[in-house]
């Protein structure tokens, strides 16, 4: 991170000393060899151990305290191919038992929604039912407290309950005071738009490069099954078999296109040349509003992550101060945009299944999560608004999701060798459960805004902050 | 394949960290890990594990306090320089800082200077695992330094590490 962040302010125009200056030397150390300046290696991971420490999280890395391992056999990720969501004429739309989760969802969640509907209602119970289906098998199960707490229900926590203070829609973490939190309302989501899983996939369909990447291209590469699959799934019909869509609507209630805005669609120029394969959207315009003050283009970084930092940088006092606002916020521009290029840059990594529980059986037929490279990501299949199907996927970086771990478990106390023999899983399933939810939510206002465009697109999106959610 | 719950149930129930040294038992080696954590330098952390982002004065870097040269021997760094009496190292690999980056350099660390324990001929007193926290800590030397090395930390580190296994 250091150095593209040297690099970013080099490229402005900035000489070696003044970046030096600005940032301290530990930022200079790599561009400027002749100076004899120690590696400041604390500079290089950032752990957030002021981040809300989810209760599995803290379960996992107790029980792996605590309770010393019998020996057994080696541990063994499953490894293979995963993007190509699995086929099945056979698939039903995603249902749950109406009245045990409508018991769950009265039982151990407030009703969020409550507020949006007349309570005299005759359709109340059944807004509730339905919301209580697509809560509990869409978000609810396959984030945090799924997968992860299944193993630690022997601990007292089941999955899918809730505790009396309602967690985050997108993070799972206790204690939010409305349906997102404070961080999560922050945080924008990068995701793409693809026929395939992420872009890399689609590359490798090209049938010049089968050759080279066949054996690590995710899924049946060949254009004839593509066509096939496609067809099939128009056969099976949209009102049955896509009915994700509608279900991940009613998630958020009979304004979801709201609760999610559009941000912006990145252009494919920005990051991998004057390629027509992506669109170019207000680039420019977005980039002046990066030092500008225009409201109207609202983009990832003009959120309150990055607009909030700039706004004090223009109030810092101190050129400590300034330094310090002007490098948090390029970091929240460069995330975004490795992320975006995690998206759309071909890669030949191998790919790693990451699996998720589920409350409903067919859930896992519409989404997949794996690992490939450095990144995770995580593909929901959804209908497009010609009634094609369309993958949506976003991405968060491996190393990231492992240094929450080390900040969880750090702040647990857990010994390093406890810590290091659960980093790996853990890392991988907490990150890729995280995506999951914000997938989800996204999807509605993603699908609504796309309408008429072809894929593959990148975009960014939100949460709105609003009555119905607000901040801690 | 196991899929979901179940999958991630198996996964975390095997997770745990193995022994890369024949005839060392999983549980031994995790031990002899803990005790390579633990900040034996005098500060506020004295006592308790490093964090991942450490440097110990002697040079030492990450949790377990791998040397500078040990670094370039394992391949993580490019270099090392000696700067105002102080080795560092230099051309560190820039995701050093991640804990799976600095287990696997301390795995083929003590892999290493596990085959050239076979060469030679412990001290009674002294085992296999001790003998390990001393190469750890002093370097291919560590037996000859050993004898007229006394620091406090080095000494605390081969008390807890000594006997594991």
């Amino acid at each position: 991170m250091s150095n593209d962040l040297v690099g970013t302010l080099m490229d402005a125009g900035m000489s070696p000393q003044d970046v030096r200056e600005l940032l301290g030397p530990a930022y200079a150390t790599d561009h400027d060899p002749g100076a004899p300046v120690e590696p400041e290696v604390h500079q290089l991971l950032a752990v957030d151990s002021s981040a809300p420490l989810p209760k599995v999280v803290v379960d996992v890395l107790e029980a792996a305290r605590d309770e010393r391992q019998p020996p057994g056999p080696q541990v063994v990720v499953p490894a293979g191919v995963t993007n190509s969501l699995p086929q099945s004429k056979d698939a039903k739309p995603i249902r749950v038992d109406t009245e045990e989760s409508y018991r769950r969802f009265r039982n151990g969640r407030p009703d969020m929604h409550a507020l949006d509907r007349p309570e005299n209602s005759e359709n109340v119970p059944d807004a509730l039912n339905d919301l209580a289906q697509n809560e509990a098998g869409l978000v609810d199960d396959f984030d945090v407290r799924g997968a992860a707490s299944q193993w630690i229900s022997g601990l007292g926590r089941k999955g899918g309950q809730c505790g009396p203070d309602q967690a985050c829609l997108l993070c799972g973490v206790p204690g939010a005071a409305s349906a997102v939190c404070a961080g999560c309302a922050r945080r924008a989501t990068v995701l793409g738009l693809f026929e395939r899983g992420a872009a890399s996939q689609m590359y490798g369909s090209i049938p010049s490069t089968r050759g080279s990447h066949r054996v690590h291209a995710l899924g049946n590469d060949d254009p004839f099954y593509r066509l096939q699959h496609q067809l099939e799934e128009a056969v099976v019909g949209s009102d049955d078999f896509y009915r994700l869509q509608y279900q991940l609507e009613e998630v958020l209630g009979a304004d979801a296109p709201e609760f999610y805005r559009l941000q912006h669609q990145l252009d494919e120029s920005a990051v991998l040349g004057d390629d027509d394969f992506y669109r170019l959207q207000r680039t420019n315009e977005e980039r002046a509003t990066l030092v500008g003050n225009d409201e109207f283009y609202r983009m990832a970084w003009q959120t309150e992550e990055s607009a909030a930092l700039l706004g004090m940088y223009t109030l810092a006092r101190t050129d400590e101060e300034r330094a310090t606002m002007l490098g948090a916020a390029m970091y929240s521009l460069s995330r975004f945009m490795d992320e975006a290029a995690a998206l759309m840059s071909p890669s030949d990594a191998s790919a790693e299944t990451i699996p998720l529980s589920f409350e409903q059986p067919d859930a896992e037929e519409h989404v997949a999560t794996w690992k490939q490279g450095d990144n995770l990501y995580a593909s929901m299949r959804v209908v497009g608004w010609d009634g094609c199907p369309r993958i949506l996927t976003t991405t968060t970086p491996y190393h990231k999701e492992v240094g929450a771990v080390v900040g969880y478990a750090t702040r647990a106390g857990v010994s390093p060798s406890a810590m290091l023999g659960v980093l790996d899983p853990l890392a991988r399933t907490l990150g890729v459960s995280s995506l999951v939810p914000r997938l989800a939510a996204s999807a509605p206002a993603v699908l609504h805004e796309v309408h008429g465009k072809v894929a593959p697109l990148v975009m960014a999106t939100l949460p709105v902050t609003g009555h119905r959610v607000g901040c801690r | 394949m196991l899929r979901g719950a179940a999958a991630m149930s198996a996964v975390l129930e095997r997770a745990r960290l193995r022994s890369p040294l024949d005839g060392v038992s999983d549980d031994a080696w995790s031990r002899f890990v803990d005790a390579l954590t633990v900040d034996d330098d005098s500060g506020l952390r004295q006592g308790m594990p490093r964090p991942f982002n450490a440097r110990t004065h002697a040079g030492g870097l990450g949790c377990f306090g791998l040397l500078p040269r040990r670094l370039v021997d394992v391949g993580v760094a490019k270099a090392v320089r000696v700067i105002g009496g102080k080795t560092i190292a230099v051309g560190l690999r820039r995701d050093f800082l991640s804990p799976l980056v600095q287990r696997d350099a301390l795995v083929d660390s003590m892999r290493r200077y596990d085959a050239e324990l076979a060469k030679v001929t412990l001290p009674s007193e002294i085992s296999r695992s001790g003998a390990l926290a001393l190469y750890h800590r002093l370097g291919p030397e560590a037996l000859a330094k050993w004898q007229k090395h006394r620091q406090r930390s080095t000494i605390a580190l081969f008390q807890r590490a000594n006997g594991l296994f």
